[in-house]
């Protein structure tokens, strides 16, 4: 027999469940629910032996619990700029890149685990699909502990921002405390942004232009264009993978009455939007090389791969019929390996300026 | 078991002979166990006869007008072991007389006054549209998983579970979340048990009904218990499972008939839990419950063994 408790949210004992720290040995693993409704004062609970808890192994866990995968967001545009800056001569302060690139890590990951706290608090976590299951909900952490590491992570994160701040002061000003509040408006829990209109802007920025043109400040004490622009597409990026994420959930946002564009537009909109916003990516990139790429072939090569990405994804997004069933699944797949394939390409540009440098040293 | 076809002289014109024949014939042969699980749950509630009746007559008509609009989706040519009315009436019949049933409905039910039923009863037909509409979506889907199929059953066969159970309530103008939370979710776990229950009779799993096997794998579908056997057979061998001609044709592409019969375990384990979590749920109703409805619990609680494991509770045969 299955043990079940349901606690409403005004009951004493709730927060505690929600929390884990009910019980040192046992986890309350929030029941999914098909009844969207967000407000429900009540949560049942399913109560598991912390033995029966099913983990992968130890880093794949960590991995999954710190997100690690966003933070190549962040580590991508950081080797971008470091790389464009090593091309063109520019002196960076290897103490201040380091601590700003891991303090930006520790960020991201602090914001993460605050957005996962977050929708396991207002219960969100029990409404979307299985595939968006987190690991507060599989059991692998208490809610607790993911605050608490937050928390340690955003002071850490603050603590490696400060030589950054030391040394280029303006970076305050342009950078982190605009990102700050942004950061505050999007994880408020009572009037966060993350479900409304607006949250994609806010990640662009975050993601995109701020961390790069922070980055760009802190490692070489100067503002560059160039860093804007890839910032730009890193940003966009991560809008791309938002989009994608909510196109998949779009029927249980739309009941729950969670906006977004996605919500917004609906579904025959929202399937323009992902081809338009991936062919747009490649246009900004297109842009971006033919602008600062010395060598004509990268932008025609990039060309080439809109072309061999965009008409593809047209193609199957077009076959789409229903927002659910498993060419629903297969496009998100194929969304997010084409992200992959994006940073790769971007990744060989790289390898390629390295590569020059090392046959044409300055 | 109630007469069906309880209604106002109104509710059917006299002056509209074919409607009248049309609604005979789908009336006669239906069990009526949504009406009767209404009378349960406002019997248990001491409402009126005038509203039992109303109640009853509002769920038959809802059921009846999804069915009338299911078979033509589903271009079955046979209800209930007689032909389809779209066939025997036209579609264009068989659509107008669903739609009038649905009105008929709002008719009788804003008489009634309660505007809280009203909006409820609206959004319950609303969300068996939609369920309709994502089902049909998928079929040829021989990739769809048990979490999807899921929200469209929750949509197309929950919903009206979900009314028997809550529309009682909302008609004593009984409001309390708590009780309506509760409700909605053994709602939502007797419409998944009774349509998996239904899924696995397609496998010939339990089937007393002597219903034709693989009926929704040969029209393109791929049931709950499909989609949950199949889950680890590769995207190539589940588009084939189409092809299959019989019941020994699925198993052996499924592994043979002791894999399959592991599969129907698995599943009714996972079953029992959402059985278990009925049980949990009828502990916080009976929370809400005031002295003398007691009755209720006893009445709701064998409903998983009819719905899910098709078999008459022991109390209940005897009764």
């Amino acid at each position: 027999m299955t043990q079940l408790k349901t606690l409403s949210r005004q009951d004493p004992e709730f927060q505690n469940y929600l929390d884990g720290r009910f019980s040192k040995t046992e986890r309350a693993l929030p029941l999914e629910t098909l009844n969207v409704n967000s407000d429900s004062e009540m949560v049942t609970f399913r109560i598991v032996p912390l033995r029966e808890i099913a983990r992968p192994g130890f880093f794949a866990m960590w991995a999954e619990v710190f997100k690690v995968r966003y933070f190549l967001l962040l580590a991508f545009p950081a080797f971008v700029i470091l790389t464009k800056n090593s091309f063109d001569d520019v002196e960076v302060d290897p103490l201040v890149t380091t601590t700003s690139l891991l303090g930006a890590f520790f960020l991201i990951a602090a914001a993460n685990l605050w957005n996962d706290y977050f929708d396991h608090l207002k219960g969100l976590d029990r409404v979307h699909p299985e595939t968006q299951k987190k690991p507060i909900q599989k059991g692998w952490v208490t809610a607790w502990a993911t605050k608490a590491w937050a928390w340690v992570y955003l002071v850490l994160g603050i603590l490696l921002g400060l030589p950054a701040l030391w040394v280029e002061p303006t970076i305050l000003a342009v950078v982190a405390l605009p990102g700050a509040l942004a950061l505050w408006a999007w994880l408020n829990p009572v009037k966060g942004l993350r479900f409304r209109r607006g949250a994609e802007l806010l990640v662009f920025l975050l993601v995109g232009p701020m961390f790069a043109v922070g980055f760009q400040l802190a490692s070489s004490g100067f503002f560059d264009l160039e860093s804007l622009w890839i910032g730009a597409i890193t940003g966009w990026l991560a809008v791309f993978l938002i989009h994608v994420r909510n196109f998949e959930a779009l029927m249980v946002n739309s009941q729950a009455g969670f906006q977004s564009t996605v919500v917004g537009l609906g579904f025959e909109s929202s399937k323009s939007l992902l081809v338009g916003w991936w062919a747009a990516l490649w246009g900004a990139f297109i842009l971006y090389q033919y602008v600062y790429m010395p060598l004509i072939w990268w932008p025609m090569g990039s060309l080439a791969m809109a072309l061999a990405t965009t008409i593809p994804l047209n193609r199957r997004v077009s076959r789409l019929q229903s927002p659910m069933g498993s060419e629903m699944t297969a496009l998100i797949r194929n969304c997010r390996s084409l992200v992959n394939l994006f940073w790769c390409w971007w990744l060989l540009q790289c390898l390629w300026m390295y590569l020059l440098m090392e046959i044409h040293p300055r | 078991m109630p007469t069906l076809k309880i209604y106002d002289p109104r509710d059917f014109p006299a002056y509209l002979p074919k409607l009248n024949n049309l609604y005979d014939d789908l009336f006669a042969g239906g069990k009526g166990f949504r009406s009767q699980l209404i009378r349960w749950v406002s019997g248990s509630l001491g409402s009126s006869e005038k509203i039992q009746a109303l109640l009853g007559q509002t769920i038959e008509f809802i059921h009846n007008a999804s069915l009338l609009h299911d078979d033509l989706v589903d271009r079955s040519r046979l209800r209930r072991g007689k032909t389809a009315a779209w066939v025997k009436y036209t579609p264009e019949y068989a659509v107008l007389a669903g739609d009038y049933l649905l009105a008929r409905v709002m008719v009788n039910l804003s008489g009634h006054g309660n505007i809280r039923l009203v909006q409820y009863t609206a959004e319950i037909i609303s969300d068996l549209l939609e369920g309709e509409w994502l089902q049909d979506s998928l079929v040829g889907d021989m990739e769809v998983d048990l979490s999807q199929l899921d929200r469209v059953h929750n949509l197309k066969t929950a919903s009206l579970f979900k009314w028997c159970l809550r529309a009682p309530f909302l008609a004593e103008e009984r409001y309390e979340p708590g009780l309506h939370t509760a409700l909605e979710e053994m709602g939502t776990l007797l419409g998944q048990l009774f349509q998996r229950g239904d899924d696995l009779l397609d496998f010939d799993v339990r089937n007393d009904e002597g219903k034709n096997p693989l009926g929704d794998l040969k029209s393109g579908y791929l049931n709950s218990f499909g989609a949950f056997a199949t889950r680890e057979l590769s995207a190539e061998r589940k588009r084939e499972l189409r092809h299959c001609e019989s019941l020994a044709d699925f198993q052996a592409r499924l592994g043979g008939e002791a894999v399959f019969a592991a599969r129907v375990k698995e599943f009714d384990e996972k079953n029992q839990f959402l059985i278990d979590l009925y049980r949990h749920q009828m502990v916080l109703l009976k929370n809400h419950l005031k002295p003398g409805e007691e009755m209720l619990l006893e009445r709701l609680e064998p409903l998983t063994e009819i719905l899910y494991w098709r078999r008459q509770p022991k109390s209940h045969s005897k009764s």
